[in-house]
């Protein structure tokens, strides 16, 4: 895999990918929009609904690759001629600022997805809090993804003489790398460190358990009573990708360029799937006490506890099998 | 003040908030289970 991460190939990727947050964000509202406003009680709550918000929760994981593959993209072509260097660095603060209100939206879907599963309803507060982050997120993804054109294609702009500006919509990612790295913030390094670690123990125990349940073990737990943790180990999540998008900020080369980075996100990605089964998959969700599982449930969580495993281990081999820091 | 004991508070502080929201996100849940047990 090392010779697959070329500053072509991770553009090309970005180029790929970042239709999630952007077309695919456009059908996640849709469908909500249709579960929201059908005359259907079955739509709105036992089809539609529950598709659009793990739709959005798909969405909202997948663009944590996009915007590291960005990152990477502009390593790529930060010193090919034609490329506008303000235009990145507003594409970049824009996309951050969208990726963030991104992330709470599928905070929100997720949410609304746990409470769905337990009681087949979701309560309209929780509706309305996933509509409008989805709908600003969708707002924020537009204005990134706009400046993102104009990157290596001036002739779409109204004067392609004029600097592209920074939107006002944005957070600032050189900020960030400032508070992390900045000359008299050496505490906040190992902080960061620590609550990485705190968030893993979080979503690790609680991920942990569901998915031994899932292979047969505590037989006489019922699988609704460990459901009942789930949203700690979301907040674990939370905790995590705070934590390792400052880092990522502060230090991006080491990890644009570190293989070992693509394989931890790769196993992301599949911690992120089965949390997204666990969550709201009817055979996880009739596993009561005294039920012996089967195959593909056993299958599912020991394909999970080894990526859970990859997750912590690329996490703590960056520095020695990769090249960060 | 010692970069160790600010890297020591500082994490103190952040368990307590983690400690704090986890607290609040599993009162909204239980509020919502107990609610169900009523209807």
């Amino acid at each position: 895999m090392a010779d697959l991460i070329t500053p072509a190939n991770l553009s090309h990727l970005h180029l790929l990918i970042n239709h999630f947050p952007t077309v695919g964000l456009i059908i996640a509202f849709l469908l909500l929009v249709v579960s929201i406003v059908s005359d259907s009680d079955t739509m709105k709550q036992d089809t539609m609904k529950p598709t659009a918000l793990g739709v959005l929760f798909g969405i909202a994981v997948m663009t944590l690759p996009v915007f590291t593959t960005g990152l990477a993209a502009e390593g790529a072509i930060e010193k090919m001629p034609g490329v506008s260097q303000p235009a990145m660095a507003a594409h970049e603060d824009a996309a951050l600022l969208a990726f963030i209100v991104l992330e709470l939206a599928g905070l929100a879907a997720w949410l609304g997805l746990w409470r769905w599963r337990r009681t087949h309803r979701v309560p309209p507060s929780l509706t309305f809090a996933t509509f409008v982050l989805a709908a600003v997120s969708l707002g924020l993804m537009t204005v990134a993804a706009n400046i993102g054109g104009a990157i290596r294609h001036p002739e779409i702009l109204a004067d392609p003489k004029a600097q592209v500006a920074r939107s006002m919509f944005s957070v600032s990612s050189a900020g960030v790398a400032f508070f992390v790295n900045g000359p008299g913030h050496q505490w906040v390094w190992p902080t960061l460190e620590s609550a990485h670690f705190v968030g893993m123990t979080i979503w690790f125990g609680v991920l942990l358990l569901a998915n031994l349940r899932l292979m047969g073990w505590f037989a006489a737990i019922p699988y609704p009573a460990l459901h009942r943790l789930l949203p700690w180990a979301l907040l674990g999540f939370g905790v995590n990708e705070i934590s390792g998008m400052m880092f990522y900020l502060a230090t991006p080369k080491g990890y644009t360029t570190n293989v070992v980075f693509y394989w931890k996100l790769i196993f992301l990605l599949l911690a992120a799937a089965d949390l997204l089964y666990l969550t709201v998959w009817p055979a996880a969700w009739k596993t009561e006490a005294g039920t012996v599982t089967h195959g593909r449930e056993r299958a599912i969580g020991a394909v999970a506890l080894a990526s859970f495993v990859g997750v912590m281990y690329c996490g703590r081999m960056l520095p020695f099998l990769g090249n960060s820091f | 003040m010692g970069l160790g004991w600010t890297v020591v508070l500082v994490n103190f502080g952040i368990i307590v908030v983690v400690y704090l929201v986890g607290r609040w996100i599993d009162s909204f849940a239980e509020r919502y289970d107990s609610h169900q047990d009523e209807i």
